[in-house]
């Protein structure tokens, strides 16, 4: 009797079942992610302009709530693959003048040149080039990420598409990056990241990084994306370490971009001579 | 004298709990299961800062110290190394390359914190132009790569003797503990990574550091907590059976055993207090002293039982208990006043939460003494026959005590005199001894002397690296104040003055990371230190370094804005005397060189702390001791009613302490936080047995009025077992202490352990020398022990004022 009972609710139940499973594979159908190397391509190959000129006020502020505010005047332009980036000091009074220039090559294994103006002595200085996963000028982006400027360095990673999200209320895919090897690991200071990427017009809003052990190290916000000249371009960036309570914050304003720069900036006699 | 003779309140109390035992028995037990339970939650809390005193100024300074620049408790690796070059070899620096990564990977290491040569950067200037490198970007390949990392580092004046030794035989890994992260898990996987590391040969690896201390400690409690509180107990239950040779003479003590400890450790925990280094002794302690009031009501028990006074056994229960009450209720108050007075006195949280906790257990004691104790007496000898197995035993436990007796009272009557002055001249010897006290304590003295870490930071600290800090901050007023020209000026002469300081081995200041450019800079003819003139110079050189470092590196110096900097002194030693020393020199300093304008300069960390609270603690010394000393009197005093016999109990406790204090001076012991506490403790432990055996002779002298010598004797005899084996529990309790894997505690168990010996002694043979002795103090005692005694019925209180008025006679 029992075991009539039995085979009468699994009766009932399989159907439903099967329905049930149907219909979740159709959403999942529906809902497919897409490949993640494909979401990093489309990323990297939306268009950040020529040459670009920009205001960038950076804040530092440690954990007590200190902060520090250097404004800036920077330039990027690219030459062939190689990228040229220079940053002229405005604010404070004391660091007025001094320059910053850096060639980062294309070709893998060369070095990367940097030069440095200190009007305190008058001097260009070649500085030694720094590794990729070093802190920048004592903010909490990388120079990886500096140069990179919102790209993703696809050579190191590999990619997958982990679901949908928000960020700042706006969708967006989630896309995790793990380092192709222990080294670029090591070498990038990331053990993994997770973007949340915007498929609209393919910019990171939030980027959350992991340490080598995996301990939750930072989270970049990407905020107040307006289009210049038709490119799409953030003009806040927010970066905070989680582990040391620091945090990062660029405004970017006065954004000009250009197919070409009309004048020379790139140069240790421009970095001398000042804007 | 019957019961009903004594239609008092107590006598009705202890009527009710003889009348419903169980009752009384299962009202307790379920109170021990109930706090029992809530001891499980207990957390215990290794830290050094949990020594600090709550909103000391000291305190705040560090706590707003490591909040500005993020300091956190560093776990070193030392890596020593034997070869010729010291650990310049191709393969020692291999070693340190593989240590810094693999450390790195520790769980609760913060992998982006990893300091060693592997991870620090060198600044140089050359033809190239400024060079920000690594010193040890991977293991050198060849010789000349080797001399090219020793040269870097001989170029670097901060890391010789910060992370290479000036002999090069020492080089450092250092981690850093991640925020949260639990200290003795990364200690344990810290210690697994050194064994499990080869070496080429010729080299050693050590673990230091305050995170290391940290992981430690918190080994060395939960080693202390497996063992001492079981072996403790089993001590004293074995004393216990050897004093009463039955079951019931266990049972009944192991019962107050455990509602002194389930309740105090249950109560610590509603109360959300921590285990401490020192309060994981607590149930070590209370297990020792909590049978004492049980002892002598059994003892007290038996001895009615031997005389056959009482018509049954709920009847003797209650005339037992009317007869112990005073006294045990006196030993209780005067053992909890010692700790209460500690309790109260004491700056220091753990020191205090041990005294306040140790009070409340000896009041539970108490409790559980005065119910639960004459329950399970009225239940047990009530339903039972007495045992008759161990009788032949007895008489020999008898024979043997008798012996014991009537040696000692020989050694009271006829040596009394020379007993009296050969205790005195141990007086003034105790006295001479404890002017001549060592006042000392540093955080590695709470380790053994061969343990691991203790020899790794003799080895850091014999290199000349210091493993203890002194951080002097520095703080301006506006945005890049402390560029300008006065302030660095400032900051480098006192840096130059600090690091010429015997206890200074290093100093690190942001004034380093300027020199270092200033000096990759400079062009021929340049003067040194341009830096130190020019604000935008120092501005743009910041700029400059935070370009080679991630933010964290400066982090530690500086604050963003350049308002605050702290100004890290590597000490050779984390000893008191040493830092009190150092910090003086450099208030002195201070105080002929002031700042300039709108510069405040704090000398702060955790040397300035450690030297303040045990400043604080040995300051508050005597003022515990004196406390004590008049808390227990005026106990004693007004429970005697009167205050020469409240002064005559207190001899065995004076003779004590400065026993005490005698043994630390002979022995070399340091007057530090462990053995501070001694005093107090023995204070209120050592007037117990005075009290009892004075309880005994009053009443000898009031019940059965005889002579003063046979009451002296007869005291001896009825409670000379009971002090004797209340003793025996007590010295056994603290002495377990010296099973304690902290020495601190070692020491503190041994002398607190020596203190009772010396107040046993003290309280059977210098006491009632005393009292035979002394006429006057003779005559006295007995004359104020009628006339204050008011619970003996008038008329054997006249009685016995004849006895006593002949004792004055036949004594003079």
């Amino acid at each position: 009797m029992l075991f009539r009972q039995n085979l009468r609710v699994l009766a009932l139940a399989l159907p439903c079942l099967a329905v049930l499973t149907a219909e979740h594979m159709g959403v999942a159908r529906a809902d497919a992610l897409p490949e993640g190397r494909s979401v990093a391509e489309n990323v990297n190959a939306r268009d950040d302009g020529q040459y670009v000129s920009r205001q960038l006020v950076m804040q530092l502020i440690d954990s007590g709530g200190s902060t520090r505010e250097r404004t800036t005047r920077s330039f990027r332009t690219y030459d062939g693959e190689d990228k040229k980036i220079a940053i002229y000091f405005e604010q404070p009074r004391n660091v007025r003048d001094t320059a910053f220039l850096t060639f980062d090559y294309a070709e893998a294994g060369e070095q990367d040149d940097q030069w440095l103006y200190l009007p305190a002595l008058r001097k260009v200085r070649r500085i030694s080039g720094s590794d990729r996963g070093d802190y920048f000028m004592g903010t909490d982006f990388t120079y990886d990420d500096m140069k990179l400027d919102g790209k993703i360095a696809i050579g190191d990673y590999a990619f997958q598409s982990v679901g949908r999200d928000t960020a700042d209320g706006i969708p967006c895919l989630l896309l995790e990056a793990t380092p192709q090897t222990d080294s670029v690991a090591q070498e990038l200071g990331y053990s993994r990241t997770v973007s949340c990427i915007d498929e609209e017009i393919w910019i990171a809003r939030r980027t959350e990084y992991w340490d080598t052990q995996g301990n939750r190290l930072k989270t970049l916000h990407v905020r107040d994306i307006a289009q210049v000249s038709g490119i799409w371009t953030p003009q806040l960036l927010v970066m905070e370490n989680h582990k040391t309570g620091h945090k990062t914050v660029f405004r970017i304003s006065d954004v000009v971009y250009k197919d070409e720069m009309d004048r020379d900036v790139f140069s240790q006699a421009a970095i001398r001579r000042g804007l | 004298m019957r019961a009903s003779d004594q239609p008092t309140i107590l006598r009705r109390f202890f009527s009710a709990i003889a009348g419903r035992p169980l009752i009384v028995l299962l009202c307790g037990l379920a109170a021990i299961v109930f706090f029992g339970i809530q001891a499980a939650d207990l957390e215990k809390d290794p830290r050094a800062e949990a020594f600090h005193p709550e909103n000391h100024p000291a305190v705040i300074d560090r706590e707003r110290l490591i909040e500005t620049f993020g300091l956190k408790d560093p776990i070193i690796v030392a890596i020593y190394s034997e070869k010729p070059g010291g650990v310049f070899t191709q393969e020692t620096l291999a070693l340190v390359h593989d240590l810094s990564q693999r450390l790195a990977e520790v769980p609760g290491i913060d992998p982006e914190r990893i300091t060693s040569l592997a991870t620090e950067k060198s600044i140089s200037g050359d033809t190239y132009g400024l060079r920000v490198e690594t010193f040890l970007p991977a293991p050198p390949q060849t010789p000349a790569a080797v001399m090219a990392v020793r040269d870097a580092v001989q170029a670097t004046p901060s890391m010789l003797g910060r992370l290479v030794s000036e002999d090069h035989r020492v080089t450092l890994v250092v981690g850093e503990l991640l925020m949260g992260a639990d200290a003795e898990a990364a200690y344990w996987n810290v210690l697994a990574l050194v064994e499990n590391t080869e070496t080429a040969g010729g080299e050693t690896l050590h673990v230091a550091g305050p995170g290391a201390m940290l992981g430690y400690l918190g080994i060395y409690m939960d080693r202390d907590a497996r063992t001492l509180a079981p072996f403790a107990a089993l001590l004293v239950l074995f004393s216990l059976f050897l004093a009463h040779r039955s079951a019931i003479g266990v049972i009944v003590p192991t019962l107050v055993i455990a509602g002194s400890v389930a309740v105090t450790l249950g109560t610590m925990a509603l109360m959300g207090a921590n285990f401490y280094v020192i309060t994981n002794a607590l149930p070590v302690i209370l297990i020792g002293i909590a049978v004492d009031d049980a002892l002598h009501i059994f003892g007290e028990y038996r001895r009615r039982v031997g005389l056959g006074s009482e018509a049954d056994t709920k009847d003797r229960v209650v005339q037992t208990m009317l007869a112990m009450c005073r006294p045990v209720t006196v030993t209780t108050l005067t053992t909890a006043a010692g700790c209460l007075a500690l309790g109260f006195s004491s700056s220091i949280p753990p020191m205090r939460e041990f005294g306040l906790y140790a009070a409340l257990g000896i009041g539970v004691a108490w409790l559980v003494s005065l119910t639960a104790v004459p329950a399970v007496m009225a239940l047990w000898f009530g339903r039972l026959a007495p045992s008759t197995s161990s009788q032949p035993v007895r008489r020999r436990s008898a024979a043997v005590a008798e012996a014991a007796t009537t040696g000692l009272k020989q050694l009271v009557f006829r040596r009394g005199r020379s007993v009296v002055v050969v205790s005195a001249v141990w007086l003034l010897v105790g006295l001479v001894a404890a002017t001549s006290l060592q006042v000392d304590e540093a955080n590695i003295d709470n380790f053994q002397e061969d343990e691991p870490i203790v020899v790794a930071d003799a080895l850091i600290n014999g290199h000349g690296i210091g493993s203890n800090y002194l951080d002097i901050m520095i703080e301006g007023s506006g945005e890049d104040a402390l560029l300008r020209p006065e302030v660095l000026q400032y900051v480098d002469a006192l840096q130059r003055y600090a690091e010429s300081l015997p206890l200074v081995l290093q100093s690190v200041s942001y004034l380093d990371s300027l020199g270092q450019i200033d000096k990759a800079l400079a062009e021929p003819g340049d003067e040194p230190n341009l830096v130190l003139g020019s604000e935008d110079r120092a501005a743009q050189y910041m700029l400059l370094y935070s370009m080679s470092g991630d933010p964290a590196d400066l982090r530690t110096l500086v604050n963003n804005s350049y308002e605050r900097a702290n100004l890290r002194l590597y000490l050779g030693s984390g000893w008191f005397s040493k830092e009190r020393a150092l910090i003086a020199t450099l208030e002195d300093y201070l105080a002929e060189n002031p700042a300039p304008d709108e510069v405040l300069v704090t000398l702060s960390g955790i040397a300035v702390v450690h030297v303040s609270w045990v400043g604080m603690l040995f300051e508050g010394h005597l003022g515990s001791i004196l406390a004590s000393l008049v808390v227990v009197w005026l106990i004693a005093t007004i429970s005697f009613r009167s205050p020469l016999r409240g002064s005559l109990v207190m001899v065995p406790v004076i003779f004590a302490v400065l026993t005490v204090y005698a043994a630390m001076a002979l022995a070399g012991v340091n007057l530090g936080v462990g053995t501070s506490m001694t005093a107090a403790i023995a204070i209120g432990l050592s007037i117990d047995f005075g009290v009892h055996l004075l309880h005994r002779i009053d009443e000898r002298c009031r019940v059965h009025q005889p002579v003063l010598q046979t009451a002296v004797g007869e005291a001896i005899q009825d409670s000379g077992r009971a002090i004797f084996f209340g003793f025996l529990t007590g010295f056994l309790g603290f002495g377990v202490l010296v099973m304690s894997e902290v020495p601190g505690v070692v020491r503190f168990g041994s002398l607190v352990a020596l203190s009772l010996a010396a107040s046993f002694l003290a309280s059977l043979v210098l006491l009632p020398s005393l009292i035979l002795t002394i006429k006057s103090l003779g005559v006295r005692l007995l004359s104020t022990t009628h006339a204050g005694h008011s619970s003996a019925p008038s008329t054997q209180r006249q009685a016995g004022n004849e006895i006593c008025s002949s004792v004055k006679t036949s004594a003079s």
